[in-house]
């Protein structure tokens, strides 16, 4: 299954000036288990080409949260996504 | 109980006026509004321009602020102007001020300040007070001294101060969201990890419930051991599910919640449907800061754009863009030398992701040159120049030797003015912070 057909929500979002974070939310408990055999921060640094990232599994609503250093500031010269709105792309079709 | 009314999610963007009747008519303790951000980057602290002009703002406080005074509750109005600075307070005191006289009302207004003076900066920066903000650069002297206005966000302290000297109307400046939510139960003594937890769902207004809207009214009611979200349009409803997802939006960390007074921690909070477009929310913790901690804001000029917007649809430039880009590119810095900045976005190929892109096949690209320099009119000239290199670029294998782009403008180039960069987004911990949030009080 991809990501894109496993959740209720995914989204990204500034946090702040500085950093990106990645909401998401799983329809259920079943894909959300499935999603944590594969998904890890690893994982994140490597589509997200970071060195750190803070990754966060919120078992009680079947979420996976991921924020991230920009970058760029939000809305400086080269950045291209000042809401960081649509940073979330890279994971439509991940295969959990 | 207090009952909180949000207005809105974001002032300047039209409100459902049907929603804050049947809120008000239901009975509400106060309304409040967010009127700003940093989310549509730094131009609007850097220029002082409000994001929602006179008319937008105006429209969406006229008729709220009249009831507010006819029914004697608070209308608390946080991050005045967008960005709130003194500038932009001192355009909506304006728009406030022609309310008034034009529907006779007389009301006594707290405006509290939030742009920081730079000096005092400077040395709590030398004493070592002023930190990155989750590993983001480090300031420098420069960065404050460069940027055009540094403005702090306040916490719940002043908003309780004007509260407490009577005010009807509270215009603030930079202000934490939740802040301008969570003082008057707070004042109230009602437990501050409620207070909090509702004021940090509730300031997006009805961006929590189902079908989410901005622009839509919330209402939250806070008892002695949990809170309750309704939206007041019937058509909306706040579910367990829509209340939790909106709890994480726009935080790095999904159970801790920085404010300037504490923080609020989310493990074990408890989300429970109360009824069908209501929900019932408990159980989170509080820990108050010994010492209040601000986050600074601060943007500087980094230059003058213009751009030129063209089409490109012939599969042999396609096939060939990244090395003719590159190639003008290459071309224009040599011919003006450096302090400016030249970039091609290229939508319908990797103009969103850019590097991150994963797909490769366009038809068509939407090319912006983008050009930035010390001045407007040395961004145009080079901008112009970049166009027609393009223009009239002999790309291999060309067939079409009449022009390269499709102009859906005369000129191809716009001005688009002046170019800001956030300088400074730091955390400010010092002694009694709050005393350098100043309020004047107005009679109207």
């Amino acid at each position: 299954m991809k990501i894109k057909d496993a959740v209720y929500i995914l989204r990204s979002k500034n946090a702040g000036v500085w950093h990106i974070t990645i909401d998401i939310v799983f329809k259920n408990k079943e894909n959300y288990k499935q999603a944590k055999k594969v998904l890890d921060k690893e994982l994140f640094k490597k589509i997200y080409d970071k060195k750190d990232v803070q990754y966060f599994e919120c078992d009680t609503i079947n979420t996976i949260k991921v924020s991230f250093l920009r970058d760029k500031a939000a809305g400086s010269i080269d950045d291209r996504d000042c809401l960081g709105a649509l940073q979330y792309i890279p994971l439509l079709e991940v295969e959990i | 109980m207090i009952k909180a009314l949000s207005l809105m999610g974001q002032l300047g963007y039209g409100y459902n006026k049907n929603s804050f009747l049947s809120a008000i008519k239901e009975g509400v303790d106060f309304i409040g509004v967010d009127a700003g951000s940093i989310d549509s980057g730094p131009f609007f602290l850097g220029s002082g321009e409000m994001k929602a002009n006179y008319s937008a703002t105006r429209n969406d406080l006229e008729f709220p602020l009249k009831k507010a005074v006819e029914l004697d509750i608070p209308f608390i109005i946080g991050s005045a102007g967008y960005a709130g600075s003194d500038t932009h307070l001192k355009q909506v005191i304006k728009i406030i001020e022609d309310i008034a006289k034009d529907n006779k009302l007389h009301f006594k207004m707290a405006v509290i300040h939030s742009e920081f003076d730079k000096e005092f900066l400077k040395s709590e920066f030398e004493k070592g007070n002023i930190k990155s903000y989750e590993n983001n650069k480090p300031l420098t002297i420069d960065d404050i001294e460069q940027s055009t206005r540094i403005v702090g966000q306040m916490g719940a302290e002043k908003f309780k101060s004007a509260l407490q000297n009577n005010c009807n109307i509270i215009l603030a400046g930079r202000a934490t969201d939740a802040s301008i939510y969570a003082a008057y139960p707070l004042l109230e003594g009602y437990k501050p990890q409620l207070c909090w937890h509702m004021a940090k769902i509730i300031e997006c207004g009805a961006l929590c419930a189902k079908p989410a809207s901005p622009s839509d009214a919330l209402t939250g009611i806070i008892d002695k051991d949990c809170f309750y979200l309704t939206p007041p349009n019937k058509d909306r409803r706040c579910t367990p599910q829509s209340a939790m997802a909106h709890t994480l939006y726009e935080n790095t960390n999904p159970f801790i919640i920085e404010e300037p007074d504490g923080t609020l921690i989310l493990n074990n909070a408890r989300y429970e449907s109360f009824n069908e477009r209501t929900v019932k929310i408990s159980g989170a913790q509080w820990i108050e800061r010994k010492k209040t901690t601000i986050k600074l804001e601060g943007a500087k000029l980094s230059g003058y754009r213009t751009i030129a917007i063209a089409g490109i649809r012939d599969p042999l430039m396609i096939e060939q863009i990244e090395e003719i880009l590159e190639d003008i590119k290459t071309d224009i810095n040599k011919a003006f030398g450096e302090n400016f900045n030249i970039s091609f976005k290229m939508y319908g190929k990797n103009g969103v992701l850019a590097d991150k892109e994963f797909l490769n096949n366009p038809y068509e690209i939407g090319l912006i040159i983008d050009v930035v320099a010390q001045t407007q009119s040395r961004a145009k000239q080079i901008c112009s120049v970049a166009k027609s290199a393009l223009q009239h670029y002999d790309y291999d294998k060309r067939i079409a030797t009449g022009a390269n782009l499709a102009f859906a403008y005369s000129p191809a180039e716009f001005n688009v003015g002046e170019v800001y960069e956030f300088s400074v987004y730091h955390i400010l911990e010092t002694d009694n912070v709050n005393e350098h949030f100043k309020i004047e009080e107005m009679e109207f």
